[in-house]
């Protein structure tokens, strides 16, 4: 039995491959070729991650013909129980061209194509594979398509939506782990393996990004990963991590305090709370994202160090796959996306001071809807912990 | 606490294969190197962490003179560097308001020659096509050159220090097997089955690994690379597993199918050759041996049991240093390459059987290291019968 293991039903995908071709055809696309697992994930339900091994690709024309996918040959049971598509070609590694077998495709469905959009900025399209696609499609045919494709994910609907409920009850397992888990004397590692087997334990599948978790001198370093650091008493702490339901994520964070805070921790986590707070209550339907990272910073500005806050307030989430879980929704003072209703996000604000081994994380994953804006998981605004 | 507080070997270890590496570049004929992919960074320069996928870095440094290479990493990610790596000359960037193109430029500048060939680890899943085009666009008087296969090749023999990670690694990747074996019963999920096995390799101590743990039970048996799906392991199943122990980045693999219950004939079947596939593979591997021929004393059996469309696989790639989304080294014990195996070698070998049609896989295998006289078994369930919960 053939598909069992598809995450949505036909409408689902019917809607977004709709809504995919518009787009194509606004932007004067012949096709696509969809390398990154995310967007394959999303448009023909083919759940791997196997785009980080060898190239793959979906192609899709701007018209109304059947779309395929070329896969290699090891992976086409993995295809044959999550895709709705019926047209499935493999090819052999280091034996067959899969760059050269792609534009056949694309041929084949667009004679006389002009222009065929991938989705350039993903990992998953390495500088050389890209180089092989340019000059088997020939003719400068080759564009960027990532914006075009990754906006598609921006705005959830109901069924994503309850994934994403399920992802964040995942990472909320995770998250009242980490209180009980985080102790004087043990190991990052060791408290990492007790709140990542609470995330899986609870039914998680697996994540795109490592844990991040670091404490004492190493809360200052984003994106740290634990050590065999032994957690000292009166070390801060910071961790971050996802929940994940059928690949859609829902990120978790929080900073603590082992054993006790000095003042000068406690104060800046209460500015780093009001910070949230000011960022959340920017985020309204319609709002541009801008704004949010705007209003974030103003508490910080106040108090003279919005210098220590050198990540953005947020990004949208939804379906990934490693090494990355980032969408191409900004919120920082650059974006020019306006907030909509259906849209789901991490909303965070770091300070980082490596000058005095100090950082902070606060924030979660926040679902738009036209009610108003909903924290999924996370400590939010929420006064520091100390355990 | 020490300079450099998590630093995972010796600044005279790193200047030594710094040395290498510029050795084996002025011999390719590069002029400078761009070194990009975390794997890289982490050999080179000490420096580890995840962000090659978050934002750009680099490692710049000409094949001859220029002194010391000069490491550009995101402001967010810069005690990261300090408590990893050896490298002095660390500059920053702010994401989306610097000018990544430019601070590099000026770099390469700098070590100079700031022309002629220079290397780019154009395969690396951290050199995207939009980074590619970036460093392009930044420094048009250079000619970019694939040097991932050069810093590749000058990691396939681990040094005492590495071999020790390594070693450490498979440790962790065996507390994985036994954890295995203890956990499965039918009833459970296959995400419940792979929590009990990550649960078990980070408790021990394991770093992260590179690639999420594989496993497939009964009718997704057939599927490589297939990661836990919603499913219930059934009774009679065969269930297969790979994943990884890590230390300080070195990976190390274990492989093993299971069955709950008698899984039939055909299935035992299948097992036995993939057992003696298996068998003559590692009976082929030993110092001096060629890849051709292990590859081919591997598919032997499988032929002679007249299901050669069922191995898609190599049988075997070389591994040390990884990160998400990949740990396979560009070392490849397969009948297409022309390797050798040499003392100091870290690899794993797979037999695995697909039989798509019928639903049906087998996966055995694990991590291998080659001594002076023989091969070592690190981590897997290697060569046995099969284990029934």
């Amino acid at each position: 039995m053939a598909r069992e293991y598809l995450a949505f039903g036909q409408a689902e995908y019917r809607d977004r491959m709709a809504r995919a071709r518009a787009t194509m055809r606004e932007n004067g696309l012949d096709a696509v070729i969809i390398v990154s697992p995310e967007s394959l994930y999303y448009l023909s339900g083919y759940d791997s991650w196997t785009s980080a091994v060898n190239p793959q690709g979906l192609v899709v024309s701007s018209g109304e013909d059947n779309p395929t996918l070329l896969i290699r040959n090891y992976d086409y049971a993995l295809a044959r129980e999550s895709t709705f598509v019926e047209d499935i070609r493999t090819f052999r590694l280091g034996i067959d061209n899969p760059a050269g077998m792609l534009a056949d495709i694309v041929g084949k469905k667009r004679p006389g194509y002009a222009r065929v959009g991938v989705d350039l900025q993903s990992p998953a399209v390495t500088g050389r594979f890209a180089l092989d696609l340019a000059d088997a499609l020939g003719g400068g045919a080759l564009v960027d398509a990532t914006d075009l494709l990754g906006e598609l994910r921006l705005i959830k609907s109901s069924p994503e939506i309850a994934y994403i409920r399920q992802a964040a009850g995942y990472a909320a397992a995770g998250l009242a782990e980490t209180k009980r888990a985080l102790r004087a004397g043990r190991t990052e590692i060791a408290v990492a393996a007790d709140v990542e087997a609470a995330v899986r334990k609870a039914g998680s599948d697996y994540w795109a990004i490592p844990m991040e978790f670091t404490t004492g001198p190493r809360t200052a370093a984003g994106h740290g990963a634990p050590r065999p650091r032994v957690i000292g008493a009166g070390d801060l702490a910071h961790f971050e991590f996802a929940g994940v339901a059928a690949r859609y994520h829902v990120t978790a964070m929080t900073t603590m305090a082992v054993t006790s805070a000095s003042k000068r921790i406690r104060d800046l986590h209460r500015i780093c709370a009001e910070s949230v707070t000011a960022g959340v209550a920017a985020v309204k339907v319609g709002a541009p994202a801008a704004a949010a990272e705007i209003a974030s910073l103003r508490p910080l500005e106040r108090e003279g160090i919005d210098g220590f806050a050198i990540a953005r307030f947020g990004y949208g989430i939804g379906v990934a796959y490693p090494p990355i879980w980032l969408e191409t929704l900004q919120i920082s003072r650059t974006s020019a996306h306006v907030l909509q209703a259906g849209m789901v996000f991490v909303l965070h604000t770091t300070l980082t001071l490596p000058d005095e081994n100090l950082g902070f994380m606060q924030g979660g994953t926040y679902l738009l809807t036209e009610t108003g804006v909903q924290m999924l998981v996370g400590d939010g605004d929420s006064p520091l912990v100390t355990v | 606490m020490a300079e450099v507080p998590f630093a995972a070997f010796s600044e005279t270890e790193h200047r030594a294969r710094l040395a290498r590496a510029r050795t084996a570049l002025g011999e390719a004929e590069f002029d400078g190197c761009i070194v990009i992919a975390p794997e890289n960074l982490f050999y080179l320069a000490g420096y580890d962490s995840i962000s090659s996928y978050v934002g750009p870095q680099a490692l710049v440094f000409s094949a001859k003179g220029g002194g010391d290479p000069t490491l550009l990493v995101r402001d967010l990610d810069l005690p990261l560097v300090r408590e990893t790596s050896w490298i002095k000359d660390v500059r920053t960037y702010h994401l989306n308001q610097d000018d990544v193109g430019a601070l590099l430029a000026a770099i390469v500048q700098e070590k100079g020659p700031g022309k002629g060939n220079w290397g780019l680890e154009v395969n690396s899943y951290a050199v995207t096509a939009g980074y590619a085009k970036l460093l392009g666009d930044a420094l048009p008087a250079l000619r970019f050159k694939d040097v991932g296969p050069l810093l590749s090749r000058l990691q396939y023999i681990k040094s005492a220090a590495e071999i020790a990670y390594v070693r450490e690694a498979a440790g962790y990747a065996n507390v994985g097997v036994a954890a295995a074996r203890e956990a499965l019963r039918a009833g459970m999920k296959e995400t419940a089955l792979c929590a009990a096995v990550e649960g078990a390799v980070r408790r021990a101590g394991s770093d992260y690994p590179a690639i999420p743990t594989e496993c497939a039970s009964g009718s997704r048996s057939a599927g490589g690379h297939a990661t836990a799906m919603p499913k219930i392991i059934g009774p009679n199943e065969l269930v297969h597993l790979e994943f990884a122990g890590v230390a300080r980045r070195y990976h190390s693999v274990s492989m093993l199918t299971m069955a709950t219950g008698d899984p039939g004939p055909r299935a035992r079947w299948l097992y036995g050759v993939a057992l003696e596939s298996l068998q003559k593979g590692l009976e082929a591997c030993r110092p001096g041996a060629s890849v051709v021929d292990i590859d081919n004393a591997s598919l032997a059996p499988i032929i002679k049991a007249g299901i050669g469309h069922a191995a898609q696989m190599r049988f075997g790639v070389g591994i040390g240093i990884g990160y998400p989304p990949v740990w396979v080294g560009t070392f490849q014990i397969d009948r297409f390459s022309d390797g050798v195996l040499h003392p100091g070698m870290v690899f794993y070998v797979h037999a695995w059987l697909s039989l798509a049609d019928e639903r049906l896989g087998v996966m055995l295998g694990g991590s291998y290291l080659v001594g002076e006289t023989a091969v070592e078994q690190l981590s897997g369930a290697g060569p046995v019968e099969l284990f029934t919960a």
